[in-house]
């Protein structure tokens, strides 16, 4: 029996283009040993749910900086719930206005960290979060 | 020369122990910046006053296109906007035409720029948020509602076929022909790409559907620039100045290589090409930055592509002050750097002009703020007068340089690209990608280690917490009202008029003719815009290759 | 609804994480298998692998396509390398994959290859053998690149599918790897690109025909495509059933499957073998005895190890 390996699921929602961020962070969280799929540019909210599910990660990370946050989140939240992954931890990056950070983690979102936050912070963030879940089998 | 040289050598080592605050000046873009230049430096380059200078509105254009630039007129105040929907873009037109500023510039929301529209479930969440939505031409008579196309002049971010069609619609029920037409469309599908990540179809066939565009307005728009090649966006992007000219001369060149390819004559569209330029914070680097893309590209559309009309070889372009370098910490402090900002694009000779608000780094401009912006520029045409003579800044030693350097910089990548294949392969195998994004890189380092400063972030905090503005809050309930429209449209419309136009647009795509007519008679028809793209997609596929991530 | 059932019933949540534990050879995951293993046998499994950046992807993506325009349900496992500094991967194949995301007969998992301690090929075929028992038609193993490791995981297949692209001496690369030897479809993609007729005629030089049922040869087919506009794909898909069906109606499956399992056998018996006799040397610490002598030139490792299996053999 092997150690547990975390993966993580980057996710880039919506149309907005702009993947700098989450590049980084893959890569960053790939160099602390953990396994990442990458969901590249352009995904519904109701995509990101199912690869969640298929790939049996243990983090979700979501990445928006076209400020469509608010509307897509609960989309998102509301997938995982029909599925009963509610308890996959999902975190947040990108533009966003300090007030909507409460909202945002009121809709369910562990953990927020606006642009310019440093990127130990997110790694370090999804590594907790990722050791904590349960891996057992589904009963 | 040789008794400037003696002296200057007198004058180097009497000096030499001088202090200076740092060990190496170098221009934001990297250039090493000496103490002084003086004409031992123009002459080390081999600046020749006719050949490489010249005279305004004379080859190669390094001092401006015109004889007399902003004496005969000052450039045209262009602000970008476009947000909401579309009535509420309309609004935003009409007040920044009484506030003096007459060329209209258009931007669309992600939707639309994405051929999706606000249907589409990838659009929740971001349809007007950064832009205008254009589904349909219901959608463009709102936007324009009011407004005589045929006496303005209107900038359209956007490339292909569709948005193109449903102007010239509304322009025709208002009484107007496309040959009365004055404007620009801003549709450089490979910066899009490079910059934002914005592809819809395969990048061939983005080349393929903008020079349908291009074909068209050639043959029918004599007063419309079809197309602006833009380095402003790889620059926000943050590549530098000499990147900047040198990957966008390159695309220019694929672009020309292009319509040449589709039949065109160079001189039949080389008078109507147009460019966009980025203005940031080095103050003289912009200014050399702007003669070198002139006279580079004088060269290459004379010696290159043997254009024999003048106007086919003068770099015509639109600046744009950088978005990047606006700061949220500190707000009010936007003002001084666009200010500065626009005026170096003034002294290198722009067309017309986007000055930023101050809001930019936060949110879309209140009306306040951008009435700032507009009367920066006014203060700097009317006030200063820095458009009294032409090109002011020629005969610097230090601005000649510059220029050069900048030329000499940008020609090389030119050059690199063009052995890569052109500009389209030099993206699909992400040399320039991955070049800005070292230059991106280099950059955040300084900052970081305090080597560059950003008054407001890494310096000069003091004061950050009070100096909030009241920002422009976009209410969420016309996203309801859009895609009501839409349905509301579906019934109203004769939807098998719709059919019987798409089905034509077909026919023309699979027989790869241009696909502009028949996509107006779709257009007129009132099929939406994300219709019509499905069409473009059946033939053409849409662009699976999400990123690249290649390189992690 | 205990486990297996929801399998059969295609919950993805279950089958997703019954995948994670037996990439990590959990006991509760493998006594699963156990009771799974008689059920499997419905899916056609292919392996599609070729070098780095031909497409493989992008052409998985359209395969998948393909199959499910002829009514049948995919089940995708993309192989990526695991960083062998710090044991972490990028799976970034779902990048390419998302048009087929939202259709429920579509399945795709990416499994990293943590690492060369072995057990990748069993945690593999163990993953298809779920696949398989979910009910899916069809599993699809990608894995990137033609060296030793790739060789192996095509063996787990009924068909291998090589995938290359016009020019970059890729044809030379994977005659070197002895990947040619297993292809039992060869792919040019990208065939838009200048030089896809010569790679074609270099490829068609090379090898012409498998003789996997005596006396029956299966004529290697080469075919172009362009993965971006689907061009070629069907036809792709085509083959691979015709490869499918050339085995069934030659009544040649079983042979096939005992191929095939071979592999699986041996890993994991050698994986079993090698727990258990160095657990046994490891607590008894006659280990460290061995190894002290072999580093002090007392013994070389070759008699060491004579005399350790001597001694095993002993014992029984």
């Amino acid at each position: 029996m092997e150690e547990k390996t975390i993966r993580v699921l980057m996710a880039k929602i919506g149309l907005d283009g702009h993947d700098r961020g989450a590049l980084i962070i893959v890569q960053a969280l790939k160099e602390a040993g953990m396994e990442v799929i990458y969901t590249g540019l352009k995904n519904v909210p109701e995509t990101v749910a199912e690869i969640a599910l298929q790939e049996d990660v243990d983090v979700i990370g979501i990445s928006i900086l076209s400020g469509a946050h608010l509307v897509v989140v609960p989309i998102l939240m509301d997938e995982l719930k029909k599925s009963d992954a509610e308890d996959i931890p999902v975190v947040l990056g990108g533009v966003l206005h300090p007030d909507d950070i409460p909202k945002l983690k009121e809709m369910g979102i562990k953990e927020v960290f606006p642009a310019g936050s440093p990127v130990e912070n997110a790694v370090e963030c999804i590594k907790k979060l990722g050791m904590a879940g349960d891996k057992g089998m589904i009963k | 020369m040789d008794e400037i040289k003696k002296a200057q050598k007198d004058w180097e080592e009497k000096n030499k122990d001088s202090r200076e605050r740092k060990e190496r000046f170098t221009t934001l873009g990297g250039i090493d910046v000496e103490r002084l230049y003086t004409p031992v430096d123009m002459e080390e380059r081999g600046i020749d006053y006719l050949n490489d200078i010249s005279f305004p509105g004379e080859y190669p254009y390094t001092r401006g296109i015109h004889p007399t630039m902003y004496r005969a007129r000052t450039w045209t105040v262009r602000q970008f906007m476009g947000f909401g929907d579309p009535s509420k873009s309309n609004e935003r037109l009409k007040y920044l035409m009484k506030s003096g500023a007459p060329g209209l510039n258009v931007a669309f929301d992600l939707p639309t720029i994405n051929g999706v529209g606000s249907d589409h479930p990838l659009s929740r969440g971001e349809i007007g948020r950064d832009g205008v939505p254009v589904n349909s031409l219901q959608d463009m008579e709102a936007l324009f509602d009011g407004i005589p196309l045929g006496e303005v002049s209107t900038s359209l971010v956007i490339a292909y076929p569709p948005i193109p069609c449903m102007y010239m619609a509304v322009a025709e029920q208002q009484g107007f022909k496309p040959a009365q037409l004055r404007g620009t469309y801003q549709n450089d599908s490979i910066c899009r790409d490079v910059a934002a990540n914005v592809r819809v179809v395969p990048r061939r066939a983005e080349l393929k559907l903008t020079t349908d565009v291009v074909e068209y307005s050639t043959k029918h728009m004599p007063l419309w620039y079809p197309i602006s090649i833009v380095g402003y966006q790889i620059r926000e992007k943050g590549c530098t100045a000499a990147q900047e000219v040198g990957f966008t001369l390159a695309d220019g060149v694929e672009f020309v290589n292009s319509f040449i390819k589709r039949g065109l004559d160079v001189d039949d569209f080389g008078p109507r090409l147009s460019f966009m330029w980025n203005a940031h914070n080095d103050f003289f680097e912009e200014i050399a930055k702007y003669r070198a893309a002139r006279r580079i590209w004088a060269r290459i559309m004379k010696e290159r592509f043997g254009a024999k009309n003048p106007r086919s070889m003068q770099l015509r372009f639109h600046t744009q002050t950088s978005g990047v370098s606006l700061t949220a910490e500190q707000p009010v402090n936007n003002v001084a750097r666009v200010a500065v900002q626009g005026l170096a694009a003034v002294l290198g000779g722009t067309q017309s002009l986007h000055t930023d608000s101050m809001d930019e780094a936060m949110a879309l401009p209140t009306e306040e703020s951008v009435r700032v912006a507009v009367r920066t520029q006014q203060i700097l045409a009317e006030e200063t007068g820095v458009a009294n003579t032409v090109d002011p800044m020629a005969g610097s030693y230090y601005v000649e340089s510059l220029t050069n350097d900048i030329e000499e910089e940008a020609l090389a990548i030119i050059k690199k690209i063009d052995d890569i294949g052109g500009a389209v392969e030099a993206v699909e195998t992400g040399y320039i990608q991955k070049k800005t994004a070292q230059a991106a890189y280099e950059y955040q380092l300084k900052v970081e280690k305090g080597e560059e400063t950003i008054v407001g972030v890494n310096n000069y905090t003091e004061g950050n917490e009070d100096m909030n503005l009241d920002l422009l809050e976009i209410d969420e309930g016309f996203e309801k009202t859009m895609l009501e429209k839409i349905e509301d449209l579906k019934t109203k419309r004769d939807n098998s008029a719709v059919e019987k136009s798409l089905d034509m647009v077909r026919e023309a795509a699979f027989k790869d003719e241009n696909l502009m007519e028949t996509t107006m008679e779709a257009v007129k028809s009132y099929a939406t815009l994300r219709e019509i793209w499905d069409v473009y997609k059946e033939r053409y596929g849409s662009f699976d290759e999400k990123t690249h991530i290649t390189g992690i | 609804m205990d486990l297996v059932e929801k399998i059969k019933a295609g919950d993805v949540r279950s089958t997703a994480r019954l995948i994670s534990m037996v990439e990590r050879r959990e006991p509760e995951a493998v006594a699963v298998i156990k009771e799974i293993y008689s059920q499997c046998g419905k899916a056609h499994i292919i392996g599609i692998t070729g070098p780095p950046g031909v497409g493989k992807s992008c052409l998985v993506s359209a395969l998948v396509g393909s199959f499910r325009k002829m009514g049948k349900s995919v089940g995708v496992l993309a192989v990526d390398p695991s960083s062998p500094f710090s044991g972490g991967a990028l799976l970034g194949d779902r990048a390419r994959m998302i048009d087929l995301t939202g259709d429920r007969d579509v399945f795709i998992r990416s499994l990293a290859s943590r690492g060369a301690h072995g057990g990748l090929s069993s945690a593999v075929n163990d993953a298809a053998d779920i696949m398989d028992v979910s009910g899916k038609d069809i599993v699809l193993i990608e894995t990137v690149g033609v060296g030793q490791g790739e060789i192996e995981i095509a063996r787990l297949a009924h068909t291998v599918i090589l995938a290359l692209m016009p020019g970059y001496g890729d044809t030379l690369q994977a005659m070197k790897a002895g990947i040619m030897e297993i292809a039992d479809i060869m792919v040019v993609n990208k065939s838009d690109k200048p030089g896809a007729d010569q790679t074609v005629a270099e490829l068609s030089s090379v090898q012409n025909y498998k003789c996997d049922v005596e006396g029956d040869h299966w004529k290697v087919p080469i075919v172009k495509t362009q993965a971006l506009s689907k061009e070629g794909v069907d036809e792709l898909a085509q083959e691979t059933v015709n490869h499918y069906d050339y085995y069934k109606q030659r009544s040649a499956i079983g042979i096939k499957n005992r191929e095939r399992r071979t592999t699986q056998f041996l890993d994991i018996l050698t994986l079993q073998i090698r727990t258990e006799f160095l657990e046994t040397l490891k607590n008894d610490h006659s280990l460290q005895k061995w190894v002290k002598m072999i580093g002090d030139l007392e013994l070389d490792p070759y008699t060491a190890s004579e005399q350790v299996v001597e001694m095993i053999r002993k014992s029984r």
